[in-house]
Protein backbone atom coordinates (compact mmCIF):
# COMPACT_ATOMS: atom_id res chain seq x y z
CA UNK A 1 0.00 0.00 0.00
CA UNK A 2 2.81 2.19 0.75
CA UNK A 3 4.60 1.54 -1.94
CA UNK A 4 1.45 2.53 -4.27
CA UNK A 5 1.12 5.81 -2.66
CA UNK A 6 4.93 6.79 -3.33
CA UNK A 7 4.14 5.52 -6.91
CA UNK A 8 1.19 7.63 -7.36
CA UNK A 9 2.92 10.64 -5.77
CA UNK A 10 6.33 9.86 -8.18
CA UNK A 11 3.23 10.11 -11.47
CA UNK A 12 1.98 13.04 -9.93
CA UNK A 13 5.31 14.88 -9.60
CA UNK A 14 6.02 13.64 -13.27
CA UNK A 15 2.83 15.07 -14.73
CA UNK A 16 3.52 18.43 -13.22
CA UNK A 17 7.11 18.27 -14.76
CA UNK A 18 5.46 17.71 -17.55
CA UNK A 19 3.13 20.82 -17.55
CA UNK A 20 5.55 22.82 -16.05
CA UNK A 21 7.64 21.66 -19.65
CA UNK A 22 4.65 22.57 -22.04
CA UNK A 23 4.41 25.90 -21.40
CA UNK A 24 7.65 27.21 -21.07
CA UNK A 25 7.23 29.40 -23.86
CA UNK A 26 7.02 33.20 -24.01
CA UNK A 27 5.47 35.32 -26.83
CA UNK A 28 6.11 38.89 -28.21
CA UNK A 29 5.45 40.64 -31.81
CA UNK A 30 8.40 40.74 -33.94
CA UNK A 31 7.41 44.67 -34.78
CA UNK A 32 9.93 47.68 -34.36
CA UNK A 33 7.04 49.71 -36.18
CA UNK A 34 5.09 49.59 -32.99
CA UNK A 35 7.26 48.78 -29.97
CA UNK A 36 8.65 51.08 -27.40
CA UNK A 37 10.34 53.00 -28.84
CA UNK A 38 10.55 52.17 -32.32
CA UNK A 39 13.49 51.96 -34.83
CA UNK A 40 14.18 51.31 -38.16
CA UNK A 41 17.24 49.44 -39.76
CA UNK A 42 19.18 51.87 -40.86
CA UNK A 43 22.22 51.68 -43.59
CA UNK A 44 25.36 52.81 -42.13
CA UNK A 45 28.06 55.45 -43.51
CA UNK A 46 29.78 52.83 -45.90
CA UNK A 47 26.62 51.29 -47.19
CA UNK A 48 25.21 54.91 -47.82
CA UNK A 49 28.68 55.58 -50.14
CA UNK A 50 28.86 52.05 -51.64
CA UNK A 51 24.72 52.25 -52.43
CA UNK A 52 24.11 55.63 -52.83
CA UNK A 53 21.14 55.65 -50.39
CA UNK A 54 20.22 57.20 -47.55
CA UNK A 55 20.45 56.15 -43.90
CA UNK A 56 16.56 55.84 -43.42
CA UNK A 57 16.01 54.50 -46.66
CA UNK A 58 15.54 51.50 -45.78
CA UNK A 59 12.89 49.15 -47.95
CA UNK A 60 11.96 45.84 -48.17
CA UNK A 61 15.31 44.70 -50.51
CA UNK A 62 16.29 44.15 -46.68
CA UNK A 63 15.26 41.25 -44.30
CA UNK A 64 15.59 40.78 -40.63
CA UNK A 65 15.77 37.50 -38.32
CA UNK A 66 15.17 38.16 -34.80
CA UNK A 67 17.56 35.76 -32.09
CA UNK A 68 16.81 35.20 -28.31
CA UNK A 69 18.85 34.10 -24.94
CA UNK A 70 16.94 33.24 -22.34
CA UNK A 71 18.42 35.80 -19.55
CA UNK A 72 20.99 38.87 -20.39
CA UNK A 73 23.38 38.97 -22.65
CA UNK A 74 24.80 41.38 -25.53
CA UNK A 75 27.11 38.20 -26.77
CA UNK A 76 25.72 37.62 -30.64
CA UNK A 77 27.06 33.83 -30.26
CA UNK A 78 24.80 32.69 -27.54
CA UNK A 79 21.69 33.51 -29.10
CA UNK A 80 19.48 31.25 -31.52
CA UNK A 81 17.68 32.27 -34.03
CA UNK A 82 13.91 31.72 -34.34
CA UNK A 83 13.20 30.96 -38.26
CA UNK A 84 9.86 31.54 -38.30
CA UNK A 85 10.47 35.48 -38.22
CA UNK A 86 12.58 35.68 -40.98
CA UNK A 87 10.99 38.82 -43.49
CA UNK A 88 11.33 41.82 -45.40
CA UNK A 89 11.24 45.30 -43.53
CA UNK A 90 7.94 47.11 -44.39
CA UNK A 91 8.20 50.79 -46.40
CA UNK A 92 5.99 52.74 -44.33
CA UNK A 93 7.61 56.41 -43.34
CA UNK A 94 7.74 57.37 -39.74
CA UNK A 95 9.71 59.98 -37.73
CA UNK A 96 12.32 57.74 -35.91
CA UNK A 97 10.41 57.10 -32.39
CA UNK A 98 8.44 59.58 -32.97
CA UNK A 99 10.54 62.81 -32.63
CA UNK A 100 13.29 61.41 -35.76
CA UNK A 101 13.31 62.05 -39.14
CA UNK A 102 11.22 60.32 -41.34
CA UNK A 103 12.45 57.04 -41.95
CA UNK A 104 11.10 53.95 -43.60
CA UNK A 105 12.68 50.69 -42.39
CA UNK A 106 10.52 48.80 -39.78
CA UNK A 107 9.55 45.49 -39.53
CA UNK A 108 5.68 46.23 -39.61
CA UNK A 109 4.84 42.48 -39.71
CA UNK A 110 2.92 41.10 -37.05
CA UNK A 111 4.63 37.76 -36.57
CA UNK A 112 4.68 35.70 -32.66
CA UNK A 113 7.80 35.00 -32.37
CA UNK A 114 7.64 31.96 -29.78
CA UNK A 115 10.71 31.67 -27.26
CA UNK A 116 11.03 28.41 -26.19
CA UNK A 117 12.11 27.54 -22.47
CA UNK A 118 10.77 30.48 -21.45
CA UNK A 119 8.51 31.00 -18.02
CA UNK A 120 9.80 34.46 -16.88
CA UNK A 121 11.96 37.15 -16.02
CA UNK A 122 14.52 38.88 -19.17
CA UNK A 123 15.17 37.48 -21.93
CA UNK A 124 17.22 39.40 -25.01
CA UNK A 125 16.89 39.72 -28.71
CA UNK A 126 19.10 40.21 -31.38
CA UNK A 127 18.21 40.92 -35.19
CA UNK A 128 19.67 40.45 -37.76
CA UNK A 129 19.52 42.62 -40.41
CA UNK A 130 20.76 42.24 -44.42
CA UNK A 131 20.60 43.26 -47.98
CA UNK A 132 18.75 40.42 -49.27
CA UNK A 133 17.63 41.52 -52.80
CA UNK A 134 18.84 43.85 -55.56
CA UNK A 135 22.57 45.65 -55.53
CA UNK A 136 25.01 44.25 -52.49
CA UNK A 137 22.29 40.90 -51.56
CA UNK A 138 24.53 38.77 -52.88
CA UNK A 139 23.46 35.32 -52.73
CA UNK A 140 20.56 36.74 -50.32
CA UNK A 141 21.08 35.08 -47.49
CA UNK A 142 22.78 36.49 -44.31
CA UNK A 143 25.81 35.04 -44.24
CA UNK A 144 25.68 35.82 -48.26
CA UNK A 145 25.04 39.40 -48.14
CA UNK A 146 27.34 41.89 -48.92
CA UNK A 147 25.81 44.70 -46.35
CA UNK A 148 24.57 43.35 -43.26
CA UNK A 149 24.57 43.67 -39.33
CA UNK A 150 27.10 41.07 -39.03
CA UNK A 151 29.95 42.85 -37.50
CA UNK A 152 27.87 45.17 -34.58
CA UNK A 153 24.81 42.83 -34.38
CA UNK A 154 21.94 44.66 -32.63
CA UNK A 155 21.22 43.29 -29.16
CA UNK A 156 18.60 44.49 -26.27
CA UNK A 157 16.89 42.78 -23.13
CA UNK A 158 13.14 42.72 -22.40
CA UNK A 159 12.92 42.61 -18.39
CA UNK A 160 9.39 39.68 -19.58
CA UNK A 161 7.40 38.81 -22.45
CA UNK A 162 4.25 37.31 -22.32
CA UNK A 163 3.77 33.68 -21.26
CA UNK A 164 0.78 31.32 -21.53
CA UNK A 165 -2.48 32.47 -22.77
CA UNK A 166 -1.56 36.36 -22.10
CA UNK A 167 -1.67 37.88 -25.63
CA UNK A 168 2.07 38.62 -27.00
CA UNK A 169 2.55 42.09 -26.95
CA UNK A 170 5.32 44.49 -28.59
CA UNK A 171 8.83 44.75 -27.56
CA UNK A 172 8.60 47.42 -24.53
CA UNK A 173 12.33 48.25 -23.98
CA UNK A 174 14.09 49.09 -27.81
CA UNK A 175 16.37 51.29 -27.85
CA UNK A 176 18.25 50.87 -31.32
CA UNK A 177 18.68 49.82 -34.30
CA UNK A 178 20.00 47.34 -36.15
CA UNK A 179 22.63 49.05 -38.98
CA UNK A 180 23.79 47.76 -41.84
CA UNK A 181 27.18 47.84 -43.37
CA UNK A 182 29.75 46.39 -46.14
CA UNK A 183 30.67 43.09 -45.00
CA UNK A 184 34.60 42.08 -46.07
CA UNK A 185 34.31 39.58 -48.50
CA UNK A 186 36.95 36.48 -47.00
CA UNK A 187 39.42 37.48 -49.58
CA UNK A 188 39.83 40.81 -48.34
CA UNK A 189 40.03 39.48 -44.66
CA UNK A 190 42.81 36.63 -46.35
CA UNK A 191 44.51 39.45 -48.01
CA UNK A 192 44.47 41.60 -45.32
CA UNK A 193 45.59 38.59 -42.74
CA UNK A 194 48.52 38.05 -45.16
CA UNK A 195 49.30 41.74 -44.85
CA UNK A 196 49.61 41.41 -41.33
CA UNK A 197 51.70 38.35 -41.18
CA UNK A 198 54.37 40.21 -44.13
CA UNK A 199 54.30 43.17 -41.41
CA UNK A 200 55.11 40.75 -38.88
CA UNK A 201 57.71 38.61 -40.16
CA UNK A 202 59.14 42.32 -41.68
CA UNK A 203 58.72 43.66 -37.96
CA UNK A 204 61.12 40.50 -36.85
CA UNK A 205 63.78 40.13 -39.60
CA UNK A 206 64.36 43.79 -38.72
CA UNK A 207 64.51 43.51 -35.03
CA UNK A 208 66.72 40.47 -35.45
CA UNK B 1 -33.66 40.57 -44.96
CA UNK B 2 -30.72 42.46 -45.21
CA UNK B 3 -30.05 42.63 -41.09
CA UNK B 4 -31.00 38.99 -41.14
CA UNK B 5 -28.67 37.68 -43.58
CA UNK B 6 -25.89 39.64 -41.60
CA UNK B 7 -27.06 37.93 -38.39
CA UNK B 8 -28.13 34.55 -39.35
CA UNK B 9 -23.89 33.90 -39.40
CA UNK B 10 -22.70 30.41 -39.99
CA UNK B 11 -18.74 30.63 -39.12
CA UNK B 12 -16.34 27.73 -38.92
CA UNK B 13 -12.76 29.32 -37.59
CA UNK B 14 -9.62 27.69 -38.40
CA UNK B 15 -8.20 24.58 -37.40
CA UNK B 16 -9.81 22.86 -34.66
CA UNK B 17 -9.89 25.15 -32.34
CA UNK B 18 -13.33 26.73 -32.21
CA UNK B 19 -16.63 26.85 -34.87
CA UNK B 20 -19.62 28.83 -34.25
CA UNK B 21 -22.81 29.25 -35.84
CA UNK B 22 -25.80 31.93 -34.74
CA UNK B 23 -29.52 32.23 -35.30
CA UNK B 24 -30.14 35.61 -33.94
CA UNK B 25 -32.92 38.31 -34.25
CA UNK B 26 -32.77 41.71 -33.46
CA UNK B 27 -34.58 42.60 -30.60
CA UNK B 28 -35.47 38.83 -30.07
CA UNK B 29 -33.78 35.83 -28.07
CA UNK B 30 -31.48 34.44 -30.35
CA UNK B 31 -28.51 32.19 -29.79
CA UNK B 32 -24.57 31.24 -31.11
CA UNK B 33 -23.79 28.17 -30.92
CA UNK B 34 -19.43 27.31 -30.21
CA UNK B 35 -18.03 24.37 -30.80
CA UNK B 36 -15.85 23.47 -27.83
CA UNK B 37 -12.83 20.48 -28.12
CA UNK B 38 -12.47 18.95 -24.79
CA UNK B 39 -9.44 19.55 -22.60
CA UNK B 40 -8.14 22.55 -25.02
CA UNK B 41 -8.54 25.96 -24.48
CA UNK B 42 -10.83 27.80 -26.64
CA UNK B 43 -11.14 31.75 -26.92
CA UNK B 44 -14.24 32.49 -27.31
CA UNK B 45 -16.91 35.39 -26.83
CA UNK B 46 -20.56 36.18 -26.72
CA UNK B 47 -22.24 39.12 -28.10
CA UNK B 48 -25.98 38.32 -26.58
CA UNK B 49 -27.65 39.67 -23.35
CA UNK B 50 -28.32 36.66 -21.29
CA UNK B 51 -29.88 39.03 -18.14
CA UNK B 52 -27.14 37.99 -15.82
CA UNK B 53 -24.15 37.64 -18.17
CA UNK B 54 -22.33 35.92 -15.39
CA UNK B 55 -19.75 32.44 -15.69
CA UNK B 56 -22.54 30.95 -14.47
CA UNK B 57 -24.97 32.21 -16.77
CA UNK B 58 -22.61 31.57 -20.10
CA UNK B 59 -20.79 28.11 -18.65
CA UNK B 60 -24.61 27.01 -17.46
CA UNK B 61 -24.09 24.11 -20.30
CA UNK B 62 -20.63 23.15 -19.72
CA UNK B 63 -19.81 20.26 -17.74
CA UNK B 64 -17.67 19.79 -14.75
CA UNK B 65 -14.66 19.85 -14.35
CA UNK B 66 -14.64 22.83 -17.07
CA UNK B 67 -12.78 26.21 -16.51
CA UNK B 68 -13.55 29.44 -17.85
CA UNK B 69 -10.76 32.29 -17.32
CA UNK B 70 -11.66 36.09 -17.45
CA UNK B 71 -8.71 39.08 -18.68
CA UNK B 72 -8.12 41.18 -15.53
CA UNK B 73 -5.94 43.83 -17.72
CA UNK B 74 -3.16 41.84 -16.28
CA UNK B 75 -3.99 38.35 -16.17
CA UNK B 76 -6.61 35.66 -15.91
CA UNK B 77 -9.21 35.36 -13.01
CA UNK B 78 -10.81 31.63 -13.31
CA UNK B 79 -13.58 29.96 -12.14
CA UNK B 80 -13.83 26.18 -12.47
CA UNK B 81 -17.57 24.06 -12.06
CA UNK B 82 -17.90 21.40 -9.87
CA UNK B 83 -21.11 19.74 -8.64
CA UNK B 84 -22.45 22.14 -11.35
CA UNK B 85 -21.67 24.84 -9.50
CA UNK B 86 -18.93 27.76 -10.93
CA UNK B 87 -16.55 28.74 -8.34
CA UNK B 88 -16.36 32.13 -7.87
CA UNK B 89 -20.12 31.95 -9.45
CA UNK B 90 -20.70 35.24 -10.57
CA UNK B 91 -17.69 36.54 -12.30
CA UNK B 92 -19.09 39.00 -15.01
CA UNK B 93 -19.26 37.98 -18.60
CA UNK B 94 -20.85 41.13 -20.51
CA UNK B 95 -21.73 40.58 -24.02
CA UNK B 96 -18.48 41.71 -26.20
CA UNK B 97 -16.05 39.79 -23.44
CA UNK B 98 -13.35 37.86 -24.61
CA UNK B 99 -12.67 34.99 -22.29
CA UNK B 100 -11.05 31.26 -22.64
CA UNK B 101 -13.03 28.26 -21.88
CA UNK B 102 -11.33 24.76 -21.32
CA UNK B 103 -14.50 22.17 -21.60
CA UNK B 104 -13.82 18.88 -19.96
CA UNK B 105 -15.82 16.93 -22.89
CA UNK B 106 -16.31 17.93 -26.28
CA UNK B 107 -19.25 20.29 -26.68
CA UNK B 108 -21.37 22.33 -28.56
CA UNK B 109 -22.03 25.34 -26.22
CA UNK B 110 -25.08 27.72 -26.77
CA UNK B 111 -24.69 31.32 -25.76
CA UNK B 112 -28.50 32.60 -25.67
CA UNK B 113 -29.99 36.01 -25.01
CA UNK B 114 -30.58 38.91 -27.00
CA UNK B 115 -28.21 41.39 -29.23
CA UNK B 116 -28.67 45.07 -27.02
CA UNK B 117 -28.32 47.14 -29.99
CA UNK B 118 -31.61 48.26 -31.99
CA UNK B 119 -31.88 47.63 -35.34
CA UNK B 120 -30.41 50.57 -37.34
CA UNK B 121 -28.68 52.43 -33.89
CA UNK B 122 -25.43 51.87 -33.00
CA UNK B 123 -23.15 51.03 -29.55
CA UNK B 124 -19.78 52.36 -29.15
CA UNK B 125 -17.03 50.03 -26.95
CA UNK B 126 -14.62 52.21 -25.40
CA UNK B 127 -10.95 50.31 -25.60
CA UNK B 128 -8.30 52.20 -24.34
CA UNK B 129 -4.98 52.79 -25.12
CA UNK B 130 -1.53 50.96 -25.06
CA UNK B 131 -3.49 47.94 -22.95
CA UNK B 132 -4.53 44.65 -24.31
CA UNK B 133 -8.67 44.08 -23.86
CA UNK B 134 -9.82 40.66 -24.41
CA UNK B 135 -12.84 41.50 -26.26
CA UNK B 136 -16.10 40.29 -29.04
CA UNK B 137 -17.99 42.22 -31.20
CA UNK B 138 -21.11 43.16 -29.13
CA UNK B 139 -22.76 42.55 -32.43
CA UNK B 140 -22.79 39.37 -34.26
CA UNK B 141 -20.61 39.89 -37.28
CA UNK B 142 -18.27 37.76 -39.06
CA UNK B 143 -15.61 39.73 -41.04
CA UNK B 144 -12.25 40.23 -41.30
CA UNK B 145 -10.23 43.23 -40.64
CA UNK B 146 -11.49 45.29 -43.48
CA UNK B 147 -14.89 44.74 -42.72
CA UNK B 148 -16.87 47.87 -41.89
CA UNK B 149 -19.88 46.02 -40.03
CA UNK B 150 -16.97 44.54 -38.14
CA UNK B 151 -15.21 47.85 -38.19
CA UNK B 152 -12.88 47.49 -35.68
CA UNK B 153 -9.77 47.35 -38.21
CA UNK B 154 -10.88 50.74 -39.91
CA UNK B 155 -11.54 51.96 -36.10
CA UNK B 156 -8.15 51.38 -35.20
CA UNK B 157 -4.93 53.38 -35.66
CA UNK B 158 -1.86 52.38 -36.85
CA UNK B 159 0.36 50.46 -34.40
CA UNK B 160 -2.44 48.81 -33.03
CA UNK B 161 -2.45 45.17 -32.75
CA UNK B 162 -5.02 42.49 -32.38
CA UNK B 163 -4.36 38.70 -31.81
CA UNK B 164 -6.31 35.61 -32.18
CA UNK B 165 -6.24 32.57 -30.28
CA UNK B 166 -4.69 28.97 -32.85
CA UNK B 167 -5.19 26.53 -29.88
CA UNK B 168 -1.63 26.75 -28.84
CA UNK B 169 -0.73 30.29 -29.44
CA UNK B 170 -1.88 33.73 -30.65
CA UNK B 171 -1.71 34.45 -34.33
CA UNK B 172 -1.30 38.71 -34.37
CA UNK B 173 -2.16 41.13 -37.31
CA UNK B 174 -0.55 44.77 -36.83
CA UNK B 175 -1.85 48.15 -38.48
CA UNK B 176 0.84 50.09 -40.23
CA UNK B 177 0.31 52.49 -43.19
CA UNK B 178 -3.77 51.86 -42.78
CA UNK B 179 -2.91 48.22 -43.84
CA UNK B 180 -3.67 44.92 -41.56
CA UNK B 181 -0.89 42.51 -42.20
CA UNK B 182 -2.19 39.91 -42.06
CA UNK B 183 -6.03 40.74 -42.39
CA UNK B 184 -6.86 38.29 -39.83
CA UNK B 185 -10.94 36.98 -40.12
CA UNK B 186 -12.97 37.25 -36.84
CA UNK B 187 -15.92 35.50 -36.18
CA UNK B 188 -19.20 35.68 -34.22
CA UNK B 189 -18.17 33.86 -30.94
CA UNK B 190 -14.52 34.58 -31.35
CA UNK B 191 -12.82 36.65 -28.70
CA UNK B 192 -9.84 37.91 -29.52
CA UNK B 193 -6.91 40.58 -28.18
CA UNK B 194 -6.76 44.16 -28.89
CA UNK B 195 -3.84 46.52 -27.81
CA UNK B 196 -4.82 49.82 -29.64
CA UNK B 197 -2.56 52.56 -30.08
CA UNK B 198 -5.04 55.10 -29.31
CA UNK B 199 -7.53 55.42 -27.09
CA UNK B 200 -10.28 54.60 -29.45
CA UNK B 201 -14.52 54.23 -29.79
CA UNK B 202 -15.12 50.88 -31.73
CA UNK B 203 -18.57 51.69 -32.78
CA UNK B 204 -20.17 49.07 -34.64
CA UNK B 205 -23.86 49.39 -36.04
CA UNK B 206 -27.16 47.43 -36.69
CA UNK B 207 -27.92 47.56 -40.35
CA UNK B 208 -31.63 48.50 -40.67
CA UNK B 209 -33.80 46.56 -42.91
Amino acid sequence: MKRKVIASVIGAAALVGLAASSYGQGQVVFNTYASTGYFPVTYGAQAQTALSVGQYAVGSNVNVELGYFLGTSSDASQFTLIPATLEAVGTDAEPVNSTGPSATGYIEGAIVANVPGYASGPVSFEILAWVASGNGAGNGSFAGSQYSDINNIFTWTESSIATGQSAAGYFQALNGNAVLNPVPEPTTLALAGLGALASLMAFRRKKA
Amino acid sequence: MRTKTLLIAAAALAATVISSEAQVYSGVVGYVNVVLPAGTFALVATPLDDGTNTVTSVGANLPNKSLIEIWNGTGFTASSKAGGVWTPPDLAVPPGTGFFVNSKTAITNTFVGQVDTAVGASTTNSVPAGTFVLAGSTIPFTGDLNDTNLNLGPTLANKSLVEVWNGAGFNASSKAGGVWTPNLTLSVGEGFFIQSKTATNWVQTLPAN
